[in-house]
């Protein structure tokens, strides 16, 4: 399988999803338009197909676009060893639509959806553990969205350390095992 | 070599307590291993053979601060992690003296957002702040030794 095949191979399955592609710096970018219930199984196809084969997905990130509308766009990183080739898959995702997760088809996608539920506010339909990662647990807001102050919201000198709840970390499955 | 060759005769040295309990902590402080972000390395490096840290008897870094008198903070003070940076220091036994290594801990260094303390002194008394992004071993060495000077004119009283 040639990596200038790989674009054809996923339109012959899915003949009736538009994807639109961009190949920047020799990067092959997928901008399938899907709906979010179909998603998982375009997912699994990528995964699955032995010709295929992205068994690595490297990480997932999101672009707040503020004004417009589709609000995030959703990449996911995927890497395929056979081919030793890197695939970025765009979705677009609205304000307060949630995104079904990918946990049952990728390891990692545990906490990849966990950093981008924390800093940018995207739920994750099915993901047995969603709660902050990178902040603590009663933080208010989501950082990396643009309508958020670099700051934050308190000022720095109103800082009481016995409100930082962090109990996720000392509790939470498999500690009593 | 050594003090033996400077005793003679009856080996009877008269001196003041505070001198001789200083002497022995500035010259036996153990640090508390508190790496946080880069600044560990420097640390670490310090106290490699280059730049060793053991001529000033701070090698031994304990990991339990109920054994450790220095907390050296090195690194980047998140809020998250502020409250266990104050636990590991209440946990330790006096006399204790904590030291802030870089810009990070001293003030916030380059990055003034949501996440990060403006200066592990909002939280606890430091005595030495070191400068630097990170700073040099030898910058540490030196704060290390300042330090020992503070120490050096400490009164009993002032510790229990």
């Amino acid at each position: 399988m040639e990596r200038e095949d790989i674009s054809g191979r996923i339109k012959k399955i899915f003949p009736t999803l538009e994807i639109a592609e961009k190949k920047t710096f020799g990067q092959l970018h997928v901008y399938p338009d899907l709906e979010l219930e179909n998603l998982s199984e375009f997912m699994r196809f990528l995964q699955e197909d032995s010709q295929l084969s992205y068994k690595i997905l490297t990480d997932i990130t999101a672009v707040d676009l503020n004004v417009i509308s589709p609000r995030f766009e959703l990449i996911y990183l995927l890497y395929s060893v056979e081919l030793n080739h890197r695939l970025y898959v765009h979705i677009k995702v609205q304000s307060n639509e949630s995104v079904p997760s990918m946990v049952d088809i990728w390891a990692s996608a545990n906490w990849a959806e966990r950093e981008v539920y924390d800093l940018m506010g995207i739920q994750f339909k099915g993901h047995p553990d969603l709660r902050r990662i990178l902040t603590w647990d009663n933080f208010d807001g989501h950082p990396l969205r643009k309508d958020f102050p670099l700051g934050g919201w308190q000022s720095p000198d109103e800082f009481d350390p016995d409100s930082v709840r962090v109990d996720s970390a000392f509790s939470g499955s498999g500690s009593d095992e | 070599m050594g003090i033996e060759s400077k005793l003679q005769g009856d080996n009877i040295i008269v001196s003041s307590v505070d001198t001789i309990v200083d002497w022995a902590r500035k010259n036996s402080l153990w640090p508390c291993t508190f790496g946080l972000a880069c600044c560990a390395l420097e640390m670490m490096a310090t106290n490699m053979p280059h730049y060793d840290m053991s001529r000033f008897g701070a090698e031994v870094f304990r990991p339990s601060p109920r054994q450790a008198d220095l907390l050296i903070v090195a690194g980047t003070v998140t809020y998250k992690m502020a409250p266990q940076v104050k636990r590991v220091y209440e946990q330790m036994t006096e006399p204790k003296w904590v030291i802030a290594m870089g810009a990070c801990s001293s003030s916030g260094g380059q990055f003034n957002s949501y996440a990060v303390l403006q200066g592990i002194d909002r939280l606890l008394p430091v005595d030495v702040y070191v400068p630097g992004c990170p700073p040099r071993m030898e910058t540490l060495l030196a704060s290390l030794m300042k330090l020992q000077d503070r120490i050096k004119t400490e009164k009993l009283e002032d510790r229990v």
